[in-house]
């Protein structure tokens, strides 16, 4: 009898072995299709039919921002100047100094609006940063502020997925916000032992927060939701000699994050607790040890276990490419793109001209 | 009219918080100072276009001083290890923070500096891993030029910010006393003083400036006041840039009632508290009581029945001073 129950445990085992062993060695599904969508050739804005407006994804390029609609591979796009931030319900077009901020609908019409500020839009949150960086206001489709919070030192990181907003400072506060303004995490640091928060992410689930703090040694923090808040499930040194701002994106798996200090990247694996450092060699690309060629930014997780990165070239503001990492490593790059959209079914890269659509993916 | 002795208490105070500090603003050819209004002169001394009677976000006291240079390069104000760098990424698909290339250095005696407006490149490389002496690159010494380049964040080529948090008492500082270089010999312009009534639905409000300039007499209720001024100081001659007043202060019947400055802003996790109103800091600013600009809420004091004499002093940092004496009334 025991021996039967022990083989039955066994055999049970090696169906669930044999089945992750076959999803881990799958192939990556295949491109079905790849076309270059030129702002030369597409539509304006106003013309996007109502019944297509949950389908369409938004990029901002480099004279063009506006929608694609990858299904009917159509581009809508808007011509600005300077900076935006946008949404699936339009936009804010900004000057660097922060004075110049008009909002627009889907319509393209615009107004102008009052503040001194640099919006930032993500997961259906509009954000304003204060020009100071100290303070956050939230607002909502028609530029109402919902409601504002000030910070003692300056905001370092921020991110957001659809139910929350995370605000990391240079003290070393971190605050998580509810779409109401409650704070659901609020760990207050004292203001006389800085621990800097150097970034942070939130996963696309709501489920996880990364948090890189401390100036000396640096610590990665995983917290996981719980019972109306995030507690912390783990943390890690991380001994890298940097005092870089960092951008970092959670993969949509939830398996690893990536993270760009400036001219380093590092993979990040949550349920592991180990770090990497990726960018030697990376897509065949060496760093000079005498000065600093690249710059990396984290532009954000994609589908599955994909994130992409900008690699911007430190002398020549044009050059850049987009990397795609998958568990952190490079499987495909879009040389002189500067942008990445993503969803379940496509993958984009924004070009000087264009929008390049990936359905499907193949490394 | 100077009246230099409370700035020397003023100075005396700032030397004992800033001890073993060696802090000085480098020599520059303008500057708008702490407390001023951010926004107010976003574009080379040109104001944000705004209707006073709405609320525009983001215009609070600044928390810093703004620095016109000469040129594109900045010398370091003091000593210190970066622990902090942020770079404007120049690519319009990633979010770049407001205060652009940005340099954060830990002083001794837990003194904090953020300078900001800096040029990404040379922080990159200021800061980089890959340089060759990576343990010296991120000290940084007093005097070492900081580049601007065509400016980052929201300063202009040529400016550039710089704030000083003293993190053993969560101040954020005033630096002007750190610029001895300054020669300030003009005194503050008022340009609005109104008092309104606080604790009643209607918005009582007396202006003190329209008053001033006429009969001199206020004929008000007795009950509690708040005054709200408008006030700028030059503190270059022939500056475009205006700074916030250093400090403000009522004097009802001879006594001091209202003693306001911007010797520094309290932080806390509130926010930031300026001229001694609880944080967040827009509770400092009064929107709508102003003619042409917005106004600092300088504080609260009680008029009781009877006939008195206010007489409201603005300071700037140097110790010039205006005055305005005004008659009340209150029934």
């Amino acid at each position: 009898m025991r021996r039967r129950f022990y083989g039955l445990i066994i055999g049970i085992a090696a169906i669930i072995f044999t089945l992750f062993s076959i999803r881990s060695t799958l192939p990556e599904r295949e491109i079905t299709s790849s076309v270059f969508l030129t702002f030369a050739e597409a539509l304006d804005v106003s013309r996007i039919p109502k019944a297509r407006s949950d389908q369409i994804v938004p990029f901002i390029a480099e004279s063009f921002l506006g929608y694609a609609d990858p299904l009917e591979e159509l581009l809508y796009v808007h011509p600005f100047k300077g900076r935006a931030a946008i949404d699936r319900l339009g936009w804010i077009t900004y000057d660097r100094l922060a004075t110049d901020l008009k909002l627009y609908d889907l319509n393209g019409g615009g107004q102008q609006f009052r503040a001194y500020a640099y919006p930032w839009f993500k997961a259906s949150w509009r954000v304003l940063l204060r020009a100071d960086q100290m303070g956050i206001a939230v607002m909502d489709k028609t530029g109402l502020i919902r409601w504002e919070k000030e910070f003692p030192t300056p905001i370092t990181a921020i991110d957001a997925s659809s139910l929350f907003l995370a605000v990391g400072t240079l003290d070393g506060s971190i605050s998580v916000f509810d779409p109401n303004g409650w704070a659901i995490l609020s760990m207050q640091n004292s203001l006389q032992e800085f621990q800097t928060i150097y970034g942070l992410a939130l996963s696309a689930d709501s489920n996880y927060l990364i948090i890189v703090r401390g100036i000396s040694p640096k610590k990665i923090e995983t917290y996981r939701f719980t019972d109306n808040s995030f507690a912390k499930v783990s943390e890690s040194s991380l001994m890298v000699n940097t005092t870089f701002q960092a951008t970092i994106a959670i993969a949509r798996d939830n398996s690893h994050a990536i993270m760009s200090f400036g001219d380093m990247i590092i993979y990040y694996n949550i349920k592991n607790k180990y770090y990497r450092i990726l960018e030697a060699g990376m897509a065949g690309v060496e760093l000079s040890e005498t000065q600093v060629d690249f710059r990396y930014f984290v532009l954000g997780s994609l589908k599955d276990s994909l994130v992409a990165i900008l690699r911007s070239d430190l002398e020549g503001k044009a050059k850049s490419d987009v990397i795609i990492l998958n568990h952190g490593l490079p499987v495909h790059i879009a040389p002189g793109a500067f942008g990445a959209i993503g969803d379940e079914e496509v993958i984009g890269f924004v070009y000087k001209d264009g929008l390049e659509l990936l359905k499907g993916w193949r490394p | 009219m100077k009246g230099k002795y409370p700035f020397l208490i003023s100075y005396l105070w700032l030397a004992t918080l800033l001890g073993a500090l060696d802090f000085k603003i480098p020599e520059v050819i303008d500057l708008s100072g702490f407390g001023t209004v951010l926004g107010d002169q976003a574009k080379q001394g040109v104001s944000l276009e705004y209707d006073v009677r709405e609320r525009c976000y983001g215009m609070i006291p600044r928390s810093d001083v703004q620095l016109i240079s000469l040129d594109t390069t900045f010398e370091a104000p003091s000593s210190g290890s970066i622990f902090y760098s942020q770079v404007e990424a120049d690519l319009p698909t990633v979010f770049s923070f407001p205060l652009g290339g940005a340099l954060a250095v830990i002083h001794p005696d837990r003194f904090v500096s953020i300078t900001s407006g800096l040029d990404p490149i040379q922080v990159m490389k200021s800061t980089s891993r890959s340089s060759k002496e990576v343990q010296n690159s991120f000290a940084i010494k007093k005097g070492d030029k900081l580049t601007g380049g065509d400016g980052s964040g929201v300063y202009p080529s040529k400016n550039f910010g710089v704030r000083l948090f003293d993190a053993k008492n969560e101040l954020w500082m005033n630096t002007i006393f750190l610029a001895p270089w300054i020669r300030d010999n003009t005194s503050p312009i008022m340009r609005s003083a109104k008092l309104i009534m606080t604790g009643t639905d209607k918005k009582v409000l007396f202006d003190l400036m329209e008053t001033n300039k006429k009969e001199k007499l206020i004929t008000c209720p007795q009950g509690n006041y708040s005054l709200f001024v408008d006030a700028r100081d030059i503190i270059i001659t022939s500056s475009r840039y205006y700074s916030a007043p250093y400090c403000i202060k009522v004097m009802l019947d001879g006594e001091t009632v209202i003693d306001a400055s911007f010797i520094a802003a309290r932080a806390s996790g509130e926010g930031i508290s300026f001229l001694g109103n609880p944080p967040p800091s827009r509770g400092s600013i009064g929107e709508g009581y102003s003619g042409e600009g917005y106004s600092y809420h300088v504080g609260q004091f009680l008029i009781l029945r009877g006939k008195h004499d206010l007489m409201l002093q603005v300071n700037d940092f140097a110790g010039n001073q205006t005055t305005m004496r005004t008659s009340i009334t209150a029934y």
